[in-house]
């Protein structure tokens, strides 16, 4: 904007931490908390001093996503505070921001604005569903609150449905704990060229832990109540790199399980049967909640209480189709008490389920009619089997992956192999290593077709530095010829598709315990449109 | 004065956003008011609700290390989907684990939210009620302070503040001085019951408790994990008198399970353990301190 403009100056991550850093785990009701203003009749917009006096509240970064041909979410945060119970606003009255969608970075061809109400019940969350756009077209975005300007943002609208788009570029990425690792794969990744950004899950991760990287976790405890994971999510987005990367691209997001609490499953939490299923779903209601809010995502996934409608689907142009599932929310509980197992009648009992009925026939449905060169399932868990026993006669499979819901897995495949469905690649987040494998019709018979590919693509940084290699999984390979590569440090996988081709590059970081990494391109696949199979570069 | 300067400084900004987007009258596109506007209405923050705490009255042992927990219950009296925020007000010297929360509240059953309260090893006993407040529901939960035990039998040590020089995950400094001997890691409602460092391989680690009060001490009794492996081996115990601090007694070449130091009677109002070496594990874990007097 001009330079005249009254924008105070932003204050640093470490600023916006350190307040709170130095405080006891147990506070007295004097500190600052007390000085919140509770109940109340609800958002008389605001006209008020709380206006006036704002703090530069744009301290979470800017974000768009879920894009369509005509249109994009817009989303910010007002939280001066932004590890306070709401963000330091006061908590009662809603405050008008301002919003504008312009062609050029200047903002001098802005082609859409507005104002949206910031309301403490969504702890100032904003989401602005902005349509009327043009189809493939970047677009610079940003807000107003008060005196202050946001950073802009930069995002991009989806290929018309009915133009052939001859190229579009991706990348896909998962598992940021903040405690173990630095986020400099998403320095790098804000370097690249991309239409969109998919994000698989474990976006923050909910315990208790400091680690020795100064990047411990708040609130020092497992995440509970709606403020915590508010918290928690602040937290997280303070970082400069995840704000940048953001702020770059369009982001499609779904969630796994950290997001709520480790290897939930429906209404099945972690602490099962300690925490019963009454107690835990009000704590999948207040992390599903925080995870809306933070979550550049349409009203149509608005939680209602415990339950949220993720799965969604993004076309782009006649080229892929983006079907983005929810394997949390609906499934059977983890086989045989979840782990590292042998399989068993219960892990293969046919009426187990990963996505649910509902979602599951929605994904066939979106398959047969999809009509897009490359179908795609962005999902979280291992979809190829995966035998981690090393004894040629003897299978153990992880049971929180869908090697423990083979019966749905089956049928996916099975619809594929029947349907003759175009070009399927699955793109999979969760385990902290790089994948490239090949789904198999049958994957008891290594002789059976290949039907499709899955890309399972490694962490951000959960899990830490990390190594090339891993002398258990190299002792494996041999009964896994249907996943020829593999690596277990951090980055992110970049994609290249065109109507003939899919590239997939897996991007690694030689350390992230520390700032700095170089990137480099650590295996290079391509697939074949009508090939179904990987092809090593 | 500052305010109107503040609002004169608002317009004009407001006035330069306004003049980029007249800029763009003359462009291509028009600008459009907006179709999907953003926010949805959503339930007040106030939305009644049933405050209920369990237990009802609470008591508490005086010692920032001996938390009594109140679990705070919110059923919503709509049937709508409610997340209230709740605020809790403790009279001196009571802190909170929280002193607000936000949650969704369902309509058939209350939503727990556990809340510990603490006070100061020297804090009198007596009555000291929390109130719990959200919207125009209201709760009083009544909390004892109780006794803390005295006579020559006393480990002065008992729910006393500690603090050590790096923490475990899943472990807390609190944990040596719960009274409980075993080494359990944090889990579901359950605090952790031992305390190992957080800086593995790395010695020595300290771990200090600070007495309500100063007091006799002639016998520090430190117990480690029960399995040699994982156990400490070589320990100094060092006492805060009015000169400062003081070694007390060295163990050395310990096994496991746990050892009595005794040494001529001192006053003093803290014990320190500096952890020096264990049977090969990479963290020193301590299960329990106590102090005792003559």
């Amino acid at each position: 904007m001009t330079p005249d403009d009254t924008v105070e100056p932003r204050p640093t991550q470490s600023q916006l931490l350190a307040a709170r850093w130095g405080r006891r785990r147990f506070l007295t009701v004097s500190g600052a908390a007390a000085a919140l203003a509770l109940g109340g009749s609800l958002a008389a917009a605001d006209t008020s001093p709380q206006r006036a006096r704002l703090p530069y509240p744009f301290t979470l970064g800017v974000a768009s996503g879920d894009p369509l041909a005509d249109g994009v979410v817009l989303w910010t945060r007002l939280a001066p505070d932004p590890l306070a119970m709401f963000g330091g606003m006061d908590g009662r009255l809603s405050v008008p921001v301002e919003w504008e969608v312009a062609e050029d970075e200047a903002f001098r061809r802005v082609v859409r604005r507005g104002t949206a109400l910031a309301r403490p019940e969504f702890a100032y969350a904003v989401h602005v569903d902005v349509r009327g756009l043009r189809p493939s077209a970047h677009y610079f975005y940003r807000f107003r609150a008060g005196d202050h300007l946001s950073q802009p943002g930069r995002t991009k609208t989806a290929p018309a449905r009915d133009v052939p788009a001859s190229s579009m570029r991706f990348a896909f990425v998962s598992c940021q704990h903040r405690v173990v690792g630095y986020y400099t794969a998403y320095q790098h990744l804000t370097g690249e060229d991309l239409d969109v950004v998919l994000h698989l899950g474990d976006y923050i991760y909910e315990g208790a832990d400091q680690g020795s990287l100064g990047r411990g976790h708040f609130p020092e405890r497992t995440l509970l109540t709606l403020d915590d994971y508010r918290a928690r999510y602040a937290q997280y987005k303070t970082d400069p790199d995840l704000q940048a990367a953001h702020a770059a691209f369009p982001w499609i997001v779904t969630m796994d399980d950290h997001e709520v609490l480790s290897n939930w499953a429906s209404d099945y939490s972690y602490y099962y049967p300690q925490e019963a299923q009454d107690a835990f779903v009000v704590r999948r209601a207040n992390a599903f909640r925080a995870y809306w809010e933070h979550m550049p995502l349409r009203l149509a996934q608005l939680p209602a209480g415990p339950d949220m409608p993720l799965h969604r689907r993004f076309d782009y142009g006649g080229l892929a189709r983006f079907n983005v599932l929810d394997t949390r929310q609906y499934r059977s509980d983890q086989a045989n008490g979840d782990g590292i197992k042998p399989p068993s009648d219960e892990s293969r009992d046919p009426n187990r389920t990963m996505l649910g009925d509902t979602q599951e026939q929605w994904l066939l449905d979106g398959l047969a009619g999809s009509g897009a060169t490359w179908n795609v399932l962005a999902q979280q868990v291992f979809f190829s089997q995966l035998d981690l026993n090393v004894a040629d006669d003897k299978e153990s499979y992880e049971m929180d992956a869908w090697d423990g819901y083979e019966a749905s897995r089956d049928r996916i495949v099975d619809f594929v192999q029947d349907r003759g469905i175009g070009n399927p690649v699955v793109l999979t987040g969760d385990v902290h290593a790089n994948n490239a494998c090949e789904i198999k019709a049958d994957f008891d018979d290594p002789d059976s077709a290949t039907i499709g590919t899955e890309f399972v693509g490694t962490s951000i940084s959960s899990s830490g530095d990390g190594r090339d290699t891993d002398p258990g999984r190299d002792a494996l390979a041999s009964q896994l010829p249907h996943i020829p590569y593999y690596n277990v440090q951090r980055g992110y996988v970049r994609c290249e598709l065109t109507p003939q081709l899919w590239r997939t590059d897996f991007k690694v970081l030689s350390y992230v315990s520390r700032p700095g990494s170089p990137l480099r391109t650590d295996a290079t696949f391509y697939v074949e449109s009508g090939r179904p199979g990987l092809r090593p570069a | 004065m500052p305010h109107v300067q503040q609002s004169g400084r608002r317009t004009r900004t407001v006035l330069a956003f306004s003049a980029s987007a007249t800029v763009i009258a003359f462009g291509i596109l028009a600008v459009v008011a907006p179709r999907g506007d953003s926010a949805p209405a959503g339930p007040a923050p106030s939305a009644p609700v049933e405050l209920t705490a369990g237990p009802e009255r609470l008591d508490v042992a005086p010692g920032l290390c001996a938390p009594s927990t109140a679990q705070i219950g919110v059923r919503s009296l709509e049937g709508e989907k409610a997340y209230p925020t709740v605020r809790i007000d403790a009279p001196t010297p009571v802190r909170l684990s929280r002193t607000t929360f936000t949650t969704y509240a369902p309509a058939e059953y209350p939503a727990l939210t556990p809340v510990d309260l603490v006070v100061p090893g020297d804090t009198p006993a007596g009555e000291y009620d929390l109130s719990v407040q959200s919207g125009d529901a209201r709760l009083t939960i009544p909390v004892t302070v109780t006794e803390r035990g005295s006579g020559p039998d006393a480990n002065v040590a008992r729910g006393q503040e500690t603090v050590a020089s790096t923490v475990g995950n899943l472990t807390a400094a609190c944990g040596v001085v719960d009274g409980n001997h075993t080494y359990t890691l944090e889990g579901f409602n359950r605090p952790p019951t031992a305390w190992a460092d957080g800086s593995p391989g790395v010695f020595p680690d300290e771990l200090e408790t600070r007495f309500a009060r100063p007091a006799q001490v002639s016998r520090v009794v430190v117990h480690t994990h029960a399995e040699s492996r994982f156990a400490l081996r070589d320990w100094d115990v060092a006492l805060h008198t009015e000169a400062g601090w003081t070694t007390v007694a060295s163990v050395r070449g310990h096994t496991a399970g746990g050892a009595t130091s005794t040494f001529p009677t001192v006053r003093a109002d803290a014990v320190r353990i500096t952890a020096l070496a264990t049977n090969g594990y990479a963290h020193a874990i301590v299960t329990e301190v106590e102090a005792y007097g003559p």
